[in-house]
């Protein structure tokens, strides 16, 4: 690519070069001398410089290590701080005197020490190392895209941007916390049983004593109680309780509605570092522990267990959930192609060239034929019949020897006046078609004028490079170009992968909440009733989901929670609260006297307005779900995790109590 | 080797750039390269017995350095063009004739344009460390203020790279001069296979300017013939050269993309009208009207009446209604 630089440098010496040959060099040839030495120094810059790049392309290798701890790990661990080491190598081949490397920063991350780019020379035998920092703070999908290369030639005539694209994905998995860290520190119960373990007043075989009572054939002589059978004088058989693990079945909610926000500060990163807290310290208590992540369209299930493989994939798991992206955030397709192009100018700007992908003349050209002003096309031929039906031909033969008067073709030869005669009469004939191919033509020629040709000119590139990448067939490119919500698909698709989100709308034209998600209901409902048709004993479910703006379609999960508790489970439910939403003011508090606001402006009536209602609906969804058997909580009200082990506590000394 | 954490970072405060010149090893090895060579172009011109020419090259390229101003360099080939025309500023005689057959391999030129190209790869290279070495991204109206340009890092050049710019400047001298005495040796010739002859020495001055004969061309239009084709020639076969080599070193993305392409490039035809009706029948059923890419409806609302307007009018003309 030629700079500003090159380009004036070669107009001006150009000319001179062109003036010096041509005129000057009949009065000094030290012009003409000068100005061709100046455009041989340039035109071999630029073969030079098309060498260096053009065998460097194949000839850079780039290594990527994550490190934590200076150790290098396939995944990393939110809350620790990890060191990103690129090295590239240039293998052979002449060297690259002036580039800028620079790699592509994870969308959401930060640096926190070191650099991603640098300036330098790049030659063979001397790696060039980039090395920083960043600080992962939440659960979820770390994407790093690839190494951005600019390159120029030294005098500045001639630039270069490629990318080597090299996605790689690393998995944050949630802080990894000490066990006594998230366990509550006040002894609730005297008496507590072995860890992992409660107690159900049912004869089984556990330790503590369940009752006594007559001896029956068939008894094993060791639940013998032989003391009791002295008092008595007759044989007692003591039965013992049974012990049986605790259960946690965490659902958490996976759908669009907790995906908004940057990547790492949305509320389902924050629900799946909370699920990740209990999950650890539950687990360090030997408890078993299940998780359902759901969204509006389907519900996955892992079983409760206890075992070390079970805690590190259900880690997993709610990393990847917390790094899923929100979908369809934005459905206009002018925004999603303005996000997309970008993108692609970014990290594809090779498949964007002209030379591999093209935008020939005929795309921009307008069909009439294609439109519903094909019609004017018959214009011409209406006009031939009229002319033989309905006379015109003599009216026009008349017209033309009114318009040329004989007396000045005087002294014209026979030819000529034939000539003109025919030339006005044939124009008087043809000047329908005439205008009809004028109105083609300017009908047609629309199509290269902007806004229209630079958007289809994007969105042709964008459809060629989002067919390549999905490997579909051509076809895909024209109906791109032609069905709005297909290229919209696609766009999202590609923004979705790249982690890159356009600002969402969040509401409709007509006031409508955008992310309500109400499929998500059954599917929640349809699980937590699968999971208590299992359930083989009082077990605690934990709903991690957002439900403040579904209270109008609460039913089926309000029928599941009473079902729930109906079996004597338990249900908690933790609701996401917005970080700019203040919580809601405390019944047992008095209320504030009014303060008069010094300026009340329209923003500021509209937040309190968003906020009351937010209030509103959220008091009507905990009255709900409450009077149904569930216990409400929001995520920021206390620590979560120790209310959740609390309640597990409750749960495994329940047996005690008598 | 400069790094930097981020893409933009904003400037110091008040950047010094005379200190700047001083303190970077690369800037100030360029500016006594290109200096050096300010100073011989100079020289040469007052040798040639155009003072005042030295005293515009110097304002020019004191300007250049020191003030960095871009256009510099640009002004510096035109000024040297045209005072190596008229040494004294204004071309006050046109009929004194210079021998072109003879005007190569001259010393005092060799010099001129040797001492000229080492200022001129001194001055940008100088450009490219101090003030912009790679241009910005974005379009500059998108570029943020305070944005940062990508420059040279400030280490001292390589001797390789020091002794070769000077190798290069001597072969490009020489190139210039060769590519000087071919064109004036060579003239084009119609009447030949291939269209080329060598020009006879009585040719000398005198020929050169006159009118040309019958079925020759000019002297000055075969000058400019050969030595456009001896660049379009390079410039050709080196951008077909870059293109095969290009092609060698696809990647599997770059070779899919071109497959890809050139599929709908072939059946685009076909499939436009497809999807469009297809497109058109979606947005029927959605209730869509689809407004593609801001087709100026306009243009339909007042065309189409101005084009019934005419055809009306020439109805009324052919019926008489109207005498012309």
């Amino acid at each position: 690519m030629l700079t500003g630089r090159g380009f004036w440098f070669l107009l001006w010496s150009s000319e001179v070069a062109l003036l010096g040959v041509l005129v000057i060099a009949r009065y000094a040839p030290t012009v003409p001398i000068f100005a061709l030495t100046l455009v041989s120094w340039f035109v071999a810059e630029w073969i030079w410089f098309q060498i260096r790049t053009s065998s460097a392309q194949g000839r850079i290798a780039i290594e990527r290590h994550i490190l934590q701890g200076e150790r290098e790990l396939p995944t990393l661990w939110a809350g620790v701080d990890c060191t990103v080491r690129i090295t590239i190598r240039l293998k052979g081949g002449p060297s690259l005197p002036f580039v800028s490397l620079a790699d592509k920063l994870p969308v959401g991350q930060h640096i926190r020490e070191g650099h991603r780019r640098t300036v330098t020379r790049l030659k063979a035998g001397e790696p060039v190392v980039l090395e920083y920092k960043i600080h992962p703070a939440a659960p979820g999908v770390v994407r790093f895209e690839g190494i951005e290369l600019r390159t120029a030639d030294l005098c500045g005539f001639f630039y270069r941007r490629s990318f080597f694209r090299i996605p790689t994905e690393y998995l944050v998995l949630p802080p990894l916390m000490d066990d006594d860290g998230t366990q509550r520190a006040n002894k609730r119960f005297n008496t507590l049983p072995p860890p992992g373990v409660h107690r159900i007043r049912r004869a089984g075989s556990g330790t503590e004593l369940l009752h006594l009572r007559d001896y029956l054939p068939g008894d094993p002589p060791k639940t013998i109680a032989w003391k009791a059978s002295a008092r008595k004088d007759k044989l007692i058989t003591k039965e013992l309780e049974s012990d049986v693990p605790v259960r946690l079945i965490l659902f958490l909610d996976a759908s669009n509605s907790t995906r908004l926000g940057t990547a790492g500060k949305t509320p389902l990163a924050k629900l799946a570092g909370i699920g990740a807290g209990v999950l650890q310290a539950a687990a360090g208590n030997r408890d078993l522990i299940g998780l359902t992540v759901f969204d509006s369209r389907e519900a996955k299930v892992q079983k409760p267990a206890r075992t070390r493989l079970h805690t590190m994939q259900l880690l997993r798991t709610f990393a990847e959930t917390a790094g899923r992206q929100a979908e369809g955030t934005e459905t206009d397709p002018a925004t999603l192609q303005r996000h997309a192009y970008s993108l692609a100018q970014d990290l594809y700007p090779d498949l964007l060239e002209k030379r591999l992908n093209s935008r020939p003349f005929g795309l921009f050209w307008i069909p009439l034929l294609d439109t519903r002003f094909k019609w004017i096309l018959l214009v011409p031929l209406i006009w031939q019949i009229l002319m033989w039906k309905a006379g015109i031909f003599n009216s026009v033969v008349e017209a033309t020897n009114k318009i040329l008067d004989p007396r000045s073709l005087a002294g014209w030869s026979v030819i000529a006046k034939v000539a003109i005669y025919l030339s006005v009469l044939l124009t008087l004939m043809m000047i329908p078609t005439i205008l009809t191919g004028v109105y083609w033509f300017l009908f047609g020629i629309r199509g290269f004028l902007p806004p229209r040709s630079r958007d289809l000119s994007k969105r042709k590139q964008l459809a060629t490079l989002f067919a390549a990448r999905d490997g579909d067939s051509p076809a895909s490119i024209e109906r791109c170009i032609h069905d709005d919500e297909f290229f919209g698909e696609k766009a999202s698709r590609f923004l979705v992968e790249h982690h890159h989100q356009p600002p969402p709308k969040l509401f409709e034209k007509d006031g409508r909440y955008r992310f309500r998600c109400p499929e998500k209901i059954p599917v929640l409902a349809a699980a937590l009733v699968r999971s208590v048709g299992m359930a083989r004993d009082n077990e605690l479910y934990v709903v991690l989901a957002d439900l403040v703006e579904l209270t109008d379609d609460l039913e089926p999960l309000l029928k599941a929670i009473r079902a729930a508790c109906g079996r004597h489970h338990q249900v908690l439910v933790l609701l996401p609260w917005p970080d700019d939403v203040p919580p809601p003011p405390d019944p047992r508090e008095p209320a504030e006297p009014l303060k008069r606001k010094k300026r009340i402006t329209l923003g500021s009536v509209i937040q309190t307005s968003l906020v009351e209602g937010y209030h509103r609906k959220y008091d009507v969804l905990r009255l709900k779900l409450v009077r149904a058997g569930a216990s409400v909580v929001r995520v920021n009200a206390a620590d979560p995790v120790r209310l959740i082990l609390a309640r597990l506590d409750r749960i495994r000394g329940a047996g005690i109590r008598r | 080797m400069s790094r930097e954490s981020d893409g933009i970072e904003k400037p110091d405060a008040k950047p010094n750039p005379y200190r700047e010149l001083i303190a970077n090893p690369a800037a100030r090895t360029y500016l006594m390269i290109a200096g050096g060579g300010l100073l011989v172009t100079i020289l040469t011109m007052f040798l040639i017995g155009s003072p005042i020419a030295s005293a515009l090259l110097l304002i020019v390229g004191l300007c250049g350095l020191f003030l960095r101003w871009t256009a510099m360099p640009a002004v510096f080939v035109l000024l040297l063009s045209y005072l190596a025309f008229a040494p004294l500023g204004l071309p006050f005689d046109f009929s004194s004739f210079s021998e072109i057959p003879g005007s190569h391999f001259r010393f005092l030129d060799g010099i001129l344009v040797g001492s000229a190209l080492v200022y001129l790869i001194g001055q940008y290279r100088l450009l490219s460390v101090v003030h912009i070495g790679m241009p910005f991204d974005a379009n500059k109206f998108f570029v943020k203020p305070g944005a940062k340009a990508t420059v040279r890092p400030a280490e001292s050049p390589r001797d390789s790279e020091l002794w070769l710019l000077f190798a290069r400047v001597g072969l490009f001298v020489l190139a210039g001069q060769l590519l000087w005495l071919a064109i004036t040796y060579l003239r084009v010739d119609f009447d030949r296979v291939p269209p080329l002859s060598v020009a006879e020495p009585t040719d000398g001055y005198r020929r050169y300017g006159a009118p040309a004969d019958e079925f020759y061309i000019s002297d000055y239009a075969s000058r400019f013939v050969l030595a456009s084709g001896i660049f379009l020639a390079v410039a050709l076969a080196a951008r077909f050269a870059f293109w095969y080599w290009g092609l060698l070193l696809l990647g599997r993305d770059q070779a899919r993309m071109i497959v890809v392409d050139v599929q709908w490039s072939e059946d685009r035809r076909e499939m436009s009208r497809q999807e469009k009706w297809r497109g058109w029948q979606k947005g029927r059923i959605l209730g869509k009207a689809r407004e593609k890419f801001g087709c100026g409806g306009w243009f339909l609302a007042i065309g189409l009446p101005l084009v019934l307007l005419f055809l009306f009018l020439i109805v009324l003309c052919c019926s008489g209604g109207i005498r012309l």
